[in-house]
Formats: C-alpha cells, structure tokens, sequence
C-alpha cells in the first residue's frame, strides 16, 4: 500500500473509531441519565469533551475540589490524545502524496510545519494590523473599560439611597463618565486636557496608552509560544519517522501522546531558557503590571464619585495599621526585655 | 522509508480507547465519591501553642517516652510559597512524623494565608519578628539558650539569614533543598532564576499588592507544561482503579493548588534581593537594620540537597559551604527531585533518620 493510501487508510479508521468511541460514550452518558445531552454529528472531540463536562458536573457536584479538578484534567487529558492524533493523522495524509512523488520529507516536514507556524501566528500579528486605527484601538480599550467597570456600577445601582436616593444622578454620571471617554480621545490627538473631567482624562489617556502597551507584549509573548508549538510539532514528525526506521512505528494513541509530551516539554525547554524568552514574557508581566496599575488609577477616580473607599485607600490604611503594630510589637519587646 | 509512521489498527485503537473510557468512568466514580476528609494532608496530631498575627507555631505531639525525647527541640521553618503540609502529606509520607518517631521535639512555623492587610509585611517582619519570636518562645518553654533549625526551599533562605542574624539561639543549622546562591546553575540552569531576571517587582506589587497564589502556581506549571498539565492526568488513568495510590495523587494534588498568596513587600525584596541581584551570597543582604554575613554561622551546619532538583539546582545549594564560618559542615545529597525530597520511598526510608542521627551526635 502506498503511503497515500496508507495515509487515508489511517484517517478512514480514526473517523470511524471516533464514531464507536462516541456511540460508546452516548449510551454511557444517557444511562447516567444526563437528560440535556447533544446528538453527534460533526466536530466529534469538541461536542465529546462538552457532553463530558456537563456530565461531569452532575456527577462530582459533591466532590472535594481536588477530586473535581482531577476529574477535569484527566477527561481534558484523554480530549488532548485525540487532539494530537488527529493532528498528526491530518498532516501525515498531507505530506503522504509529495513523499510518494519523490520529494525531500525533511523538507516537507519543514515546510509543513512553516505553514502551520503562519497559519497560527496571523491570528496573534492580524490584531494588532487589524487595530493600527486609533479610533478601533479606543473603541476596543473603552468597551474593556465599561466590561470592567460593570460589576461596581451594578452595586451602586442597586446600593440605597445612591447620591441623593434615585438613579437619575447615577445616569447622569454615567453619561458624564462615558462623555469623557469621548473627549479623552481628543487629548489622544494632543489637545491639552482642560475642565472638570481633566484628572480623569488623564488616567483614562494613560490607561490606553499602557494597554496598547500590553496587549503588543502579550502579542509578542503569544508569537513566541505559537512558535514553540509548530517546533513541538516538527519534532514529534521527525521523531516518529526516526522511530519507523528503527522498526518501531507509533502503533496507539498513548504511545503518540507520551511523544508529544517529551516532544513538547524539550522544545518548550528550549525557547524557555532562551534570553528572548525572558525577555518578551517580562515585558508581558511588567506591560500588564503597568496596565493594571492605571487601571486602577481609573477605578480609583470614579469610585470616589460613589462614595466608595479605593483600593489606594485601602492601602493607604492598612499600611498605617501595619507600621502602628509594628511600633508597638517594639515596644512590647524592649519593656520585657527592660523588665 | 518504507512503512507508514503511524501504524493504527481500528480494532486495537477502538479497545484502546475503550479500555481508557472504561477506566475513565470508573476513575470519575470514584473521585465523585470522595470527601475532602479523605484528601486532608498535614494531618500528624500537633497542638497549636503560639499564635502571632496569621502565623501559627505549632508542636507536634511526641509519640516516644518523655525520657527518650531529645531534649534540644527542632524548629522547622518552611517557605512562603505553598504550604508546609508537603513535609507531611499523609501518615506514610510524612517527614515530620517520621522525625516525631526517631523522638524527636518537632515545631513548626505556620505562616497562614495573607490578606490585602498584609501586604506591607517584610522579610524583617518574617524573618526577625515571626521566626525570632518562635525561637524566643521555645527557648523559653524548654529553658534553652539554643535550639535546632530545620529551613525547608526558601525557608532555608530565610533560615540561613536569621541565623547569621542571631547566632546565639541556634545551635545546629539543617538546610534542605535551600537555594544560597541564587545565580549557581551548574549545568542546568534553573528556569525560576532565568525568569525571574525579566520581571519588575515594583511593578508587580504596585500592580497587584500580593502576589496571587495561583499566579505563582501557573509559573511552577509552566516549567514543565505538558508533562505537569497532560501527561501527568494522562498517566492518572491507570491508577484510578487503585484507591490508595488515587489517593496519593490526589493528595498531591490538594498541597500542589492550596498556595497562599504572597505578602507584596517581602516578595519584592526575595526577588529583587535574593533571585536578581544574588545579595545572599556575596554577603549584602539587609533584613530590617541586620547586614546578613552568612560567616556568622559558626554552629554545625547540615546542608541537605536534591542531586535532581529543577528548582533548586544542587550547586545553588552547595555554595553555602564557602561562605559559612562553620568548621563542622556536611553536606548530604539525595538521588532525588525537589518535591521527591518529600515523597519518594528513598527519602521516607533514609532522610529523617540522617538528619536525628547528625542532631543526635551533637548533643
């Protein structure tokens, strides 16, 4: 049989196991009578691993959390098996029909795996070219912002008596809010900030510009992990042709597994331990810190207007407390000691 | 080239995977039955005897003759990074129990789990106020001018520093899996050093006051991602119909994701201090207004190391032995990883036994 063959032949097999494996699970699940369970169709691994979670859910409802999360690893773990077989299968029945025509499979492998390698990393590059416009970039940051703010505008909403007893002071300040969002855009264009909302502008000026900041270093970061992943890949293909020259050919989906894993944690080594790779997930950190820092700023301003104490504040506080008792810890210390 | 690299037969795949579900319905049953009672660690009877703030000093309950108790008692001082329970994980795994058993006087320092409150507490606070206060309150009770010191990881750290602090009270320093010199590598660097260089701590505590727990686990994780996060529940389906070694697991489990968070002002110092500028070694470290000098440490010295450990490697342990005054200094390395230091049947057999025997011969 050619490798063509083989390759379909192998694809053929899997689809058709997956198929029992699934009208297995389906019987198994209706038996433990999960009464919302989905029918299968296609998309086999994705609908598996849903009706396996809603099942188990019911069934560890109960359970110690570590049982629980357990439970949740090992069924993402057997999820993760087919993921790779599938894979692999997949990309085996690509590079098959070259190989038969002759063609180089190292530098297929690397071809293959160069496709994969852009086809993964344009999702991360494509957002930031798809939001070079300041106007989209604002308008992403502020739907952030408001998703972020909703939780404690909900409390002061619903909190009695909210400046003055009624809501209509808190829409009034919500449009306030909201308004400057708008005229914070002006200032992005270099417009001095002026009136009322000046300190807020700021913030929320400076809150863009620092998630700008993060979302590039976690773009960064995600490039180099994306990069990662197609090395894990090139490795696992080449490895398992070394293991059919040596007479042993991957014969079952643990054994495909337990290659991937050591695979993978070699060439995630690899990039780990390089200097780029501190480097870019630090800056990730630092941006993010950065960011969360004049998010804060931000929260901090328009809690006041709430009559909420702020997380600064609080922090303001507890670290008068926290030198007060240390004080007095002293001077316990030296009377018993003078006693 | 000629066979195909991937040579799966339905049937053998179809009763693999089978077989896997079979196992992994049964696994789920089990664990859904479970209580958290029977996934407890830290479970050795102990009374509490010192409460300070959140930290809580316990002593473990003796289980030799009060005449056969060896009369000099040893503080154990674990890191600040998940909980001690690891050196007591259950009644067959237990470092702690297995010291009680060899009959001797176990204390150990809990540091709780820090809220926002205390995010301003610093290594001073840990280190010359918690862990000083400890030693003066069993010093007291026992009517000793010295105790025995036991630092675990990074209490072995911060061990090595109140001991150069306060030599005085402590008459036998026993470090375990201690990094000293936080830039010795060997020959496999390790990836917590190499991290640790990129990221701004200032930045970090400003960002978030504490140190979350889980994003200090996440790191851990990401050392070995496939391998701590697949694998491992891969391999888990093979002993799921096996409920005490499930259980093991699950123990492990419950002690690996039970991580406090991390007061903010002592994390900047560790990292900036310790992990980035490598003060400890060369001498430079200041807790509160005390200069660390690890000459100072003139006292026997038990420096216990893992040969295998990812995240202390061995020689960032061993350089203590250059710079401590001591002329009694032994080194004891283990075939073992960091966390085997704990769980592996080598170290439950060998390791409490080496470090009552070394105690013992020094009175």
């Amino acid at each position: 049989m050619t490798w063509t063959q083989q390759a379909e032949s192998t694809m053929s097999a899997w689809t058709e196991m997956q198929k029992k494996m699934w009208g297995g699970w389906f019987e198994t699940m209706q038996s433990f009578a999960s009464p919302n369970i989905m029918t299968p169709n296609t998309g086999m691994i994705d609908q598996w691993q849903k009706m396996v979670s809603q099942s188990l859910e019911t069934w560890t409802a109960s359970a110690d959390p570590a049982s629980k999360n357990a439970s949740r690893q090992m069924v993402a773990s057997q999820a993760a098996m087919m993921r790779f077989m599938e894979l692999t299968i997949s990309a085996w029945k690509a590079i098959a029909p070259k190989v038969e025509a002759g063609e180089d499979w190292q530098a297929l492998i690397t071809n293959y795996t160069e496709q994969m390698r852009r086809q993964m990393t344009p999702n991360v590059a494509g957002m930031n070219q798809a939001t070079q416009g300041l106007n989209q970039l604002w308008e992403t940051y502020t739907s952030q912002i408001q998703a972020f703010n909703r939780p404690w505008m909900e409390v002061m909403q619903v909190a009695p008596g909210f400046v003055g007893g009624s809501n209509a002071e808190m829409l009034d300040f919500t449009k306030l809010y909201w308004g400057a969002f708008d005229r914070t855009f002006g200032s992005m264009s270099g417009s001095p900030s002026v009136g009322f909302t000046r300190e807020l502008e700021e913030k929320l000026a400076k809150g863009f510009e620092d998630w700008r900041a993060s979302r590039q270093a976690m773009d960064d970061y995600q490039l180099l992990v994306a990069d990662a992943w197609a090395g894990v890949f090139e490795q696992v293909m080449r490895e398992m042709i070394q293991r059919t020259e040596q007479g042993k050919p991957v014969q079952s989906m643990r054994e495909l597994m337990s290659l991937w894993t050591s695979a993978a944690d070699k060439s995630f080594d690899a990039i780990f331990r390089s200097p780029e790779y501190a480097q870019v997930q630090g800056n990730f950190v630092n941006a993010t810190m950065q960011y969360r820092i004049s998010e804060r700023a931000i929260v901090d301003e328009t809690m006041k207007y709430g009559h909420f104490p702020t997380r600064t504040e609080m922090d303001e506080a507890h670290r008068n407390i926290y030198e007060l008792r240390k004080e007095i810890k002293a001077l316990k210390k030296a009377l018993k000691a003078k006693a | 080239m000629q066979a195909f690299p991937l040579q799966i037969n339905p049937e053998d795949t179809l009763r693999e995977v089978t077989e896997i579900n079979q196992k992994l319905l049964g696994g789920i049953k089990t664990l859904a039955g479970l209580k958290h009672s029977d996934v407890q660690v830290g479970t050795a009877p102990r009374e509490a005897v010192y409460t300070e703030d959140k930290i809580t000093l316990y002593r473990y309950k003796p289980v030799v003759a009060e005449d056969k108790l060896f009369p000099i008692p040893l503080f154990i001082v674990y890191a600040l990074v998940n909980r001690p329970a690891v050196a007591d994980l259950q009644e067959d795994r237990s470092l702690i129990r297995n010291l009680v058993k060899l009959g001797i006087d176990v204390y150990l320092i809990d540091w709780g789990y820090p809220s926002n409150a205390d995010r301003w507490l610093t290594l001073d606070d840990y280190i010359n106020v918690y862990v000083d206060n400890c030693v003066d309150f069993i010093r007291e009770k026992h009517g000793l001018d010295q105790i025995n010191l036991l630092g675990i990881c990074q209490g072995g750290s911060m061990s090595s520093c109140y001991t150069s602090i306060h030599p005085e009270k402590v008459k036998n320093l026993i470090l375990m899996v201690a990094p000293i010199d936080f830039h010795a590598s060997g020959r496999s660097p390790g990836l917590i050093n190499l991290w640790g260089g990129g990221i701004n701590p200032d930045l970090m505590v400003a960002g978030l006051g504490n140190i979350p727990g889980d994003l200090m686990n996440f790191g851990f994780l990401m050392l070995q991602p496939f391998a701590l996060m697949v694998q491992k529940y891969a391999d888990m389906i093979d002993i799921v119909d096996d409920k005490a070694k499930l259980l093991n697991f699950l123990r492990m489990e419950e002690w690996i994701f039970d991580s406090p968070d991390l007061a903010g002002e002592a994390y900047k110092q560790f990292v900036k201090d310790f992990f980035q500028d490598n003060k400890l070694i060369k001498g430079e470290v200041v807790i509160g207004k005390d200069k660390v000098n690890l000459a100072n440490i003139t006292m026997p010295v038990l420096n216990v190391y893992a040969e295998k450990d990812h995240l202390v490697p061995p020689p960032s342990s061993r350089a203590l032995e250059k710079v401590v005054g001591s002329k009694d200094y032994t080194d004891m390395p283990f075939p073992v990883g960091h966390i085997g230091m704990y769980v592996s049947g080598k170290a439950q057999k060998d390791l409490a036994p080496s470090i009552a025997n070394w105690i013992k011969a020094r009175g």
